[in-house]
């Protein structure tokens, strides 16, 4: 098992998607709460479809679910993706996917969210217990 | 490229100390002839490594090429990733990719030599990427971290690995941070150590080691007490049940087992819990302030009270718990008022604020708080809830102890019975003597039956959502809007469990029966009960 190193406020986050192929989650689902109104028709065609994602810093790539990328072209402009209503690991999980899961640091998503404070969102998912495959990057 | 000695992957992932290291350990400290402390001997291996890769420099520059998503690449054809510290993989396969914006590429499969599945690249991949700009030069070989440097950077990765190593090694001994040759250690008959027992007890308090060490008779007339005597002596002390280490950080005081408190090695049930998931992005602004305000050892550090170093006088409420066994809790916000020790429980003296009067305390980290404070709560008839202050004296080893005083009056009081095998509340008038929290304030009429209903409790592993929803309607019949206190709450489940305040939050703002109201105050409503 990896060391645990306690993340700081300029700890790079992002979404590991090993985490999600190693836990056996549904991906899909979960994505499926992310959808605006205006992209439930081309969600729909994407059903059985993955692709092959590229990290945008390490080259690595994951072949992952299609509405993954429905969601990262259109979502984010849907003034409701970032509502105040949004609960905070919602929003953090949504920024990395406008942000087509690029790290980030605690201060960072806080400008992208503007929800609570950076320390708050540091201690969300900077905790041992993994939420949603929300991870430092190594 | 960057040398893997100059990375977090390497000191916190790929270090390991093997037999050549061991050796050179070993002749470091035969070399030097006394026990040497953790810390130069982590350095010192660090400095070795950096030179060995000095050494290695030039071949390591030659065993890959440097990956960029744009360039192609061949089976078995090895890669350096400038993006994951610089770790090395071998290809093992490859395949045709597909991205809905950048149509096809190669995805190729690199084994990357950790016994893991191969990870997959992008190759043949030509778009707008980091690593297809970026400037892989080796101009970032220059301004190259120190060996000292490093250990400070990864210090906790290091010192961990050194110290396992050498701990399992039969060829060194430890005592705290320091270590030395097994096979250098002198010999003492054993019945010194019984002469060091007697002079404990007649002591009536622990000893330090150079003292032991004069009565035990160890010494040539005149000769002075060398490193390797007081190492010596200290780790056949330590490794004596009969011996218990009792000094603060930096000072050995030797004290004897048998008349050590057990609360110092093992904590009372009452202080022990076993909820302690919460998360506070669930929380609102009035439960976070609350968290921090409530002064107790379960909560996480960084939700409690910042701490102040310099403070030399902090308040703090005393809860059931504590109460009940003479302790105190060990915050950010006490911390430093209390010597402590990285390797044992601490004896110090508590200063009675009120006479002057001295009488034990122990600091015990470990589990984080402080004990020996039973008879003065009984003494000064203090109740849960008391505002207690702690101040620090000129002499660490001492800390003063005081409540804040009144004129005996008589206060309506949250008064805990049980009744039929149920803990209830009512408000009765009961003299006091002191300035308490009112929110927190409970007075228990029944505590032997308490302990039985928490016995019982315990053992039944009742949920806390169970607790919570049959406590709430005792306490809201003493209110009569209905509500209560959150702190009121954390007070009161405590008489029956221990538990620090962020899961009786959770639980509250996890059931729609408790309904929040402002200010920290909850209604209850067993209709939505689940």
């Amino acid at each position: 098992m990896a060391k645990y190193t306690k993340p700081t406020l300029d700890t790079k986050f992002h979404i590991d998607f090993s985490w999600w192929q190693q836990k056996g989650q549904n991906l899909r689902a979960f994505l499926q709460g992310h959808l605006c109104e205006g992209c439930r028709e081309e969600a729909a065609d994407s059903e059985g479809q993955t692709f092959d994602w590229i990290s945008p810093d390490t080259g690595e790539v994951f072949t992952i679910d299609s509405l993954w990328h429905v969601i990262h072209k259109n979502c984010p402009n849907d003034p409701e993706f970032f509502d105040s209503r949004v609960p905070l690991t919602t929003a953090i999980f949504r920024a990395f996917i406008a942000n087509n899961n690029a790290p980030l640091t605690p201060q960072e998503l806080f400008e992208v969210t503007q929800k609570k404070s950076p320390e708050m969102i540091l201690r969300t998912i900077g905790r041992r217990q993994v939420y949603k495959g929300i991870k430092p990057v190594r | 490229m960057q040398r893997k000695t100059q990375t977090a992957e390497y000191w916190q992932k790929q270090f390991k100390v093997n037999t050549k290291d061991l050796e050179t350990i070993y002749n470091q400290i035969l070399e030097l002839n006394q026990p040497v402390s953790l810390d130069e001997l982590a350095i010192s291996l660090v400095k070795h490594h950096c030179d060995e890769e000095e050494l290695a420099r030039r071949t390591d520059l030659q065993a890959g090429r440097l990956y960029q998503p744009k360039e192609t690449y061949d089976i078995d054809e090895t890669i350096i990733f400038p993006a994951l510290d610089f770790a090395t993989g071998k290809v093992v396969a490859s395949r045709q990719g597909h991205h809905p914006e950048y149509g096809t590429f190669t995805v190729i499969a690199v084994d990357m030599g950790n016994g893991g599945p191969p990870k997959e690249f992008a190759a043949g991949f030509p778009h707008d990427h980091l690593l297809n700009t970026s400037d892989y030069s080796l101009a970032n070989l220059q301004g190259l971290a120190s060996p000292e440097e490093l250990y400070q950077t990864y210090k906790k990765s290091i010192v961990n690995a050194v110290s396992r190593a050498l701990t399992q090694s039969d060829d060194f001994v430890r005592f705290q941070d320091k270590f030395f040759l097994k096979d250098a250690l002198p010999e003492f008959h054993e019945g010194l150590f019984n002469i060091a027992d007697a002079a404990i007890d007649i002591n009536q308090g622990p000893l330090a080691v150079d003292d032991l060490i004069e009565q035990m008779g160890i010494l040539q007339p005149g000769e002075t007490v060398s490193e390797v005597t007081r190492f010596s002596v200290n780790y056949q002390l330590a490794n004596d049940e009969r011996f218990v280490d009792v000094g603060p950080t930096g000072q050995v005081l030797w004290y004897l087992e048998r008349i050590e408190p057990p609360e110092v090695t093992h904590p009372p049930r009452r202080l022990q819990t076993t909820y302690a998931n919460y998360d506070v992005a669930d929380f609102d602004d009035d439960l976070l302030a609350l968290l921090s305000d409530i002064d107790d050892e379960t909560t996480h550090p960084d939700d409690a009270a910042p701490a102040d170093p310099n403070a030399k006088t902090v308040t703090i409420v005393l809860n059931y718990p504590h109460w009940r066994v003479g302790t105190l809790p060990i915050t950010p916000k006490t911390q430093h008022l209390f010597p402590a020790s990285n390797y044992n429980p601490v004896l110090f003296e508590f200063v009675d604020g009120r006479t002057g009067n001295t009488f034990p305390g122990w600091t015990v980290s470990d589990f984080n708080y402080v004990f020996g404070l039973d008879a003065w709560y009984k003494k000064n008839k203090l109740p849960v809830g008391a505002y207690i202050t702690l101040k620090r004296t000129d002499n660490p080893m001492q800390v003063i102890v005081d409540y804040q005083a009144t004129r005996t009056q008589r206060d309506w009081v949250r008064m805990a019975r049980v009744t039929n095998k149920k803990l209830t509340f009512q408000m009765n008038p009961s003299a006091l003597n002191c300035k308490y929290d009112e929110l927190m304030m409970i007075s228990d009429a029944t505590p032997d039956e308490t302990e039985k209903l928490w016995v019982s409790a315990e053992e039944r592993e009742t949920p806390l959502y169970h607790l919570i929803c049959n406590l709430f309607p005792e306490l809201s019949k003493l209110n009569p809007q209905s509500t209560v206190h959150a702190k009121t709450l954390y007070s009161a489940i405590n008489v029956m469990r221990r538990v620090g305040p962020g899961p009786i939050f959770q639980e509250l703002v996890s059931h729609a029966c408790f309904i929040p109201m402002n200010h920290g105050y909850w209604t209850y409503d067993p209709n939505l009960k689940d």
